[in-house]
Parts: structure tokens; C-alpha cells; sequence
């Protein structure tokens, strides 16, 4: 039932994203060129030049506001299959609750990873266009492929490898928490309250960032950044990497336990909030 | 389908409008000479200087180089095979090229100016190859400037860096007033900068440092000597530097009120190597081992009391992460801690 769910949620949320992302992707080339008019050497008329300018600006805040309708997807698909009339549907359905999360979940994750996919090609294109004369130089090639040679031949290529693995375990672990949460401060907010659900859910999830941006940047950034000057000094220089990555196992760890508290508060929240047991 | 759409588009246009006040910008243009011994902007004459000894407040630009040519009386003169890479953020001047320029010329760019755009520094990208980099300074300011890199300035202060105010001003002949003696280089310590003003306080020179020894303050100038900047001062190894002893009463008093304040300043002097390794091994036990602890008991104790068997799963997975953190963390500390 999992799957069909899942089905549904991605048809639901894909409807609308692809517009978005092709839209995106064609203005790309937009920017692309607005980007090529002033970069280059050649003189053009003020008008020309302004219209690129707006151009440019116009493209990239597309692509912003395609990031945020994409993740406005995600949520209002979470709000309106669970938490309005469409949620007495969804609660009488033949699946279990954590199936109706666990599908959320996995639509929005993958939504998200579609969308930065595609932000990142974008601003892909637009850069490489660009700036296509300083990187694509003669020799360009033979000089990248050289150098992925000498990455490849260094010594240090497994902790490279392992580093950039934890890395990309990390940042996915991120993007699961933040839908984790928003969604929690959804239920949240549908659970305390009778009317005004989404003003609710907008009020706690503002209220909920806040608190913890202050918690996050007073931890981890003040608090790290003494962590990494004290662990250098402590450690030699052989066992540096290796403490490097051992911090960063901690660190996914950590992230991963605030993963599975959050999905659990969030089960145990619909679950209470329907009040079916 | 339609209101997503207008959502989409609205949300392009408020952004759009709150942008339009930066469009309005133009672009500011610069010309050369064709001996490029002279730089014409907005109506003034900007001449060729050696500004390594300037301080000054500049617009955001970053740049990279591995060697550097600077420009001489004979232009052409200068060794100019050198590689650097600029990376140029600033669309916010552009270079107009005379028909002359436009022949040998490929590129020219602003690299950096300072904010009240007394000074630029531009680089000039050959045809050939080669580049030349050059200081242009504003043609009215250059006896000031002379006059500055001279130690002959209007105003002098001492920087002891935080906080952000403590700058003591003192007056250039106690400075230059004491005995002249030689000390060690790597016999000292210093954190204070001497600056001598403009006195349009366009720019300030470093025209030397404060050197503290035991009880004694010495006076170290960078003009007249091999040391032109504090940059230059680290390489000197275990050579005598030449220095005046200060045995001016009100300049040693105002440099000893500057280490007091430094003193008192809790950023500057409380957040030390001290506070930062407990601030690190607090940060790391709460974090990794404090709290998963009492994740991993907690979530345990309430898996034990779930009666449903999707909460004791979920429950046991949490306790089971946090376990493995806990562990973790017992790995590295036992690494660090035992050596």
C-alpha cells in the first residue's frame, strides 16, 4: 500500500513541479545569454545592457522562487492530505499511519533532491555560459582530467573518498530533518488547534526556527569551530584526517537521532491528534 | 493548476520590484593614458604611486597572485611574465581604451579601490601576454600622500587592535625623540601598529610598530629602513632591528592605557585558549555524549512501556543511534585523550 500511496503523493506534488522546473531550465538559457551580453568586452547601448541586467536578476530570483514553490508543494500536500477534509479521507484509507508519514516523507525528500538537482544545473548553466571564456581556455580538459588524475593518485584518496561520502550522507540527513520538522510543527499546530490551522502551522514553524537558528548558531558554529581549534591541537598530524572523519560520523549520528526522534514525535502526534486507538 | 502559476509569477514580480533601485546604478568610466602613467575618473587626474605602506578601507574585491611587477618610469621596462589569477567582483567601474590602447590592450580591470576612490589599483592585461599592475592615486593628494609615507603626517596613532576603538593618538615627536638602539627581532613582542593620518583621512601609511620588551617600549619605523611594513618585520630571523626607545612619559602612558583596555575588553581578553578548549569539551560532551545519553536511555525506558510494536521499533532504532554516537564519542575521546 506503501507504494501506492507513494504514487499518489508524487503525482500530486510532480504535477505542478515540473512546470516550474522546465520553466526554470528554459530561463536558464535566458540568463545564459543575459549573463554572455555583460560579460563580454564588446561595447553595447545602455538599453541593451539594462535589459541583460534586469534580465539576469529576473532568472536568478525564478530560480529562487522555484525552490520555494517546490517546497511549498511538499507542505501544502502534507496540510491538505492530512490535516483538512481531505484527511478524513486519508485516515480511513487501508494503510497504516506511519505509511501515510513514511510516503510524505519520501516525496518530499525526493522533491527536494529533484529540486536542487535541477536549481544546481541551472546555476550551472548560467555560470559555465557566462563565464565560458576564463573556463573553457585551451587545454581545459587535458587540465581537469589531470587533475582528477592527481586527486586519484594522492595518498590520501580513501579519506578523500570517505569524507565527501559522509559529506553527502550528512547533507541528505539534512534535507530529511527539515522536512521532518516542518512537518512536526504542522502536526503540531493541527493538533493544538481547531481553526486557523495553517496560521498556526505558519506561527509554530516561525517560532520553532527561530528558537532553534539561535540553538544551531550558538552550538554549532561557535561551538565547533572551538571544537575543531581544540582537536588540532590535541592531534598529530597522522591522525588528524582520521579524527576529522570520526567527528563527521559523529556529527551524521547525531543528526540521524534528531532524524528518528522527529518522525517518531510526528507518527505519535497524528496518531494522538485523531485519537483512533 | 492557474493559482500556482499566479503564486509563481507574483512572487518573481515582488522580488523584481524590491531590486529596482539597484538598476538605476551607472556604471562609472575610467580612462588611461597612453603611457599609462596617468588615470582620468570623474573628473580628476590620478597619478602613479607606490602604495605598500597604505592602510585603507576598500570595496569588496578578492585577488590572488603568485608574483608581482610593478610599474616603473619606463613603462615597458618591467618584468611582466608573471602569472596571476585576479578574480574581479566589481562591475562597478569600467575602463574606456583610447583607438591606441584598443591595439595592444586585451583587458583592463579595476581590481581595487578604496572607499572614497582617492586610490585604484588597475591591472592591464597585453595583448601579448604580459600585464602590468599600477597604484593611481588622486593627483591633488600626492604631496599629502609623500608627506604621509614620509613621516611627516599631521596626526599619528597607535592600534592595539581591540577593542575596535582603542586607538590612542600621540604626537610624531615623541616618537622619533628617543635613543636610537638596536634589539633583537626575535626578542619581541608586538601587537601595535603605528599610523601616521591624512589629513583629508582618505588613507593612513603604517610607518612603523611598538615594540614591548621587558618594561621598555621601543619604536620601530618602517620609513628610511629595510622594514616597510609588519609584513616584512617576520622575515628579518634573528637580526638586529634598528629602534628608538621611548622615553616619552605621555606616550608610555597612553600605550599602558591601551593594553588596559585590551585588558578589560571581555571578548578580546576573556575568549582566550582557555575559555575556547572548555567552551570545545563542553560543546562536545553535551552534544555527543550528554544528550544522546539521555536520548538512549530515555527512548529505551519508553520502548520498554510502549505496547505497540511500530513506537518500540522506532524507539529502539533512536536508542540504538544514540548508542552508536556514545560509542563514538568514547573512540575519539579515548584517541585524543590517550597519547
Amino acid at each position: 500500500m506503501l507504494k501506492k500511496l507513494l504514487k499518489y503523493d508524487f503525482n500530486a506534488i510532480f504535477k505542478y513541479w515540473w512546470i516550474g522546473a522546465l520553466t526554470t531550465f528554459f530561463l536558464s538559457f535566458v540568463g545564459a545569454g543575459c549573463g554572455s551580453i555583460l560579460e563580454t568586452e564588446k561595447e553595447f547601448p545602455i538599453g541593451v545592457t539594462m535589459i541583460a541586467t534586469i534580465g539576469m536578476v529576473l532568472v536568478v530570483l525564478s530560480i529562487f522562487a522555484f525552490i520555494i514553490f517546490a517546497e511549498l508543494l511538499i507542505y501544502i500536500r502534507f496540510y491538505k492530505h492530512l490535516f483538512t477534509d481531505e484527511g478524513y479521507l486519508t485516515f480511513t484509507l487501508p494503510v497504516k499511519r506511519y505509511q501515510v508519514l513514511s510516503s510524505k516523507l519520501i516525496s518530499g525528500f525526493i522533491c527536494g533532491l529533484s529540486t536542487i538537482f535541477v536549481a544546481v544545473a541551472e546555476g550551472a548553466i548560467i555560470l559555465l555560459t557566462t563565464f565560458r571564456k576564463d573556463i573553457f581556455i585551451e587545454g581545459w580538459y587535458d587540465r581537469l582530467i589531470n587533475s582528477i588524475k592527481e586527486i586519484i593518485a594522492e595518498d590520501g584518496i580513501l579519506y578523500l573518498t570517505t569524507f565527501f561520502l559522509e559529506i553527502i550522507v550528512f547533507a541528505l540527513l539534512v534535507i530529511t530533518l527539515g522536512i521532518l520538522f516542518t512537518y512536526l510543527c504542522i502536526t503540531f499546530a493541527g493538533s493544538i488547534s481547531k481553526k486557523s490551522k495553517l496560521a498556526s502551522a505558519i506561527l509554530v514553524y516561525y517560532a520553532a526556527t527561530s528558537v532553534s537558528s539561535v540553538f544551531v548558531y550558538l552550538l554549532f558554529f561557535f561551538g565547533m569551530e572551538s571544537l575543531f581549534e581544540w582537536i588540532f591541537t590535541l592531534s598529530n598530524e597522522n591522525t588528524q584526517d582520521a579524527i576529522l572523519l570520526v567527528i563527521l560520523l559523529l556529527i551524521i549520528l547525531f543528526v540521524a537521532m534528531l532524524c528518528t526522534i522527529a518522525y517518531t514525535l510526528n507518527n505519535w502526534l497524528i496518531d494522538r491528534k485523531l485519537n483512533l486507538n | 493548476m492557474k493559482k500556482y502559476v499566479v503564486l509563481f509569477i507574483s512572487v518573481i514580480i515582488l522580488s523584481l520590484s524590491l531590486c529596482i533601485p539597484s538598476f538605476a546604478a551607472n556604471k562609472r568610466v575610467i580612462t588611461l593614458s597612453d603611457d599609462y602613467k596617468y588615470m582620468y575618473y570623474d573628473g580628476s587626474t590620478y597619478t602613479r604611486a607606490d602604495t605598500s605602506m597604505l592602510n585603507f578601507t576598500t570595496l569588496d574585491t578578492y585577488m590572488t597572485s603568485s608574483e608581482e611587477a610593478y610599474a616603473s618610469d619606463e613603462v615597458k621596462d618591467i618584468p611582466v611574465n608573471t602569472v596571476t589569477e585576479f578574480v574581479d567582483y566589481s562591475s562597478y567601474y569600467t575602463v574606456k581604451l583610447t583607438d591606441t590602447q584598443r591595439e595592444e590592450v586585451k583587458t583592463v580591470e579595476i581590481t581595487n579601490s578604496s572607499y572614497d576612490e582617492t586610490l585604484f589599483f588597475v591591472t592591464v592585461y597585453f595583448k601579448d601576454g604580459s600585464e602590468l599592475y599600477i597604484d593611481f592615486i588622486r593627483e591633488d593628494l600626492i604631496d599629502e600622500y609623500n608627506k604621509l609615507i614620509n613621516g611627516d603626517a599631521d596626526e599619528y596613532y597607535i592600534d592595539f587592535l581591540w577593542p575596535e576603538e582603542n586607538i590612542i593618538s600621540i604626537n610624531k615627536d615623541g616618537l622619533f625623540s628617543g635613543k636610537e638602539t638596536k634589539i633583537s627581532s626575535w626578542n619581541v613582542a608586538y601587537d601595535y601598529l603605528v599610523y601616521a593620518d591624512s589629513a583629508t583621512g582618505s588613507f593612513d601609511a603604517e610607518i612603523g610598530m611598538i615594540l614591548a620588551v621587558e618594561d621598555s617600549y621601543y619604536f620601530c619605523s618602517f620609513i628610511d629602513s629595510d622594514i616597510k611594513s609588519s609584513l616584512y618585520f617576520w622575515e628579518l630571523g634573528d637580526e638586529k632591528v634598528k629602534v628608538i626607545k621611548l622615553d616619552d612619559e605621555t606616550i608610555i602612558e597612553k600605550i599602558k592605557l591601551g593594553e588596559e583596555r585590551r585588558q578589560e575588553d571581555d571578548f578580546g581578553y576573556l575568549y582566550n585558549d582557555e575559555l575556547k578548549e572548555a567552551v570545545a569539551k563542553i560543546f562536545f560532551a553535551l552534544v555527543f555524549a550528554i544528550a544522546p545519553a539521555v536520548v538512549c536511555v530515555a527512548t529505551f525506558i519508553l520502548a520498554l512501556k510502549s505496547k505497540k510494536a511500530l513506537y518500540k521499533k522506532l524507539l529502539l532504532v533512536t536508542s540504538g543511534i544514540s548508542l552508536a554516537e556514545i560509542a563514538t564519542f568514547i573512540y575519539i575521546a579515548f584517541t585524543l585523550f590517550n597519547k
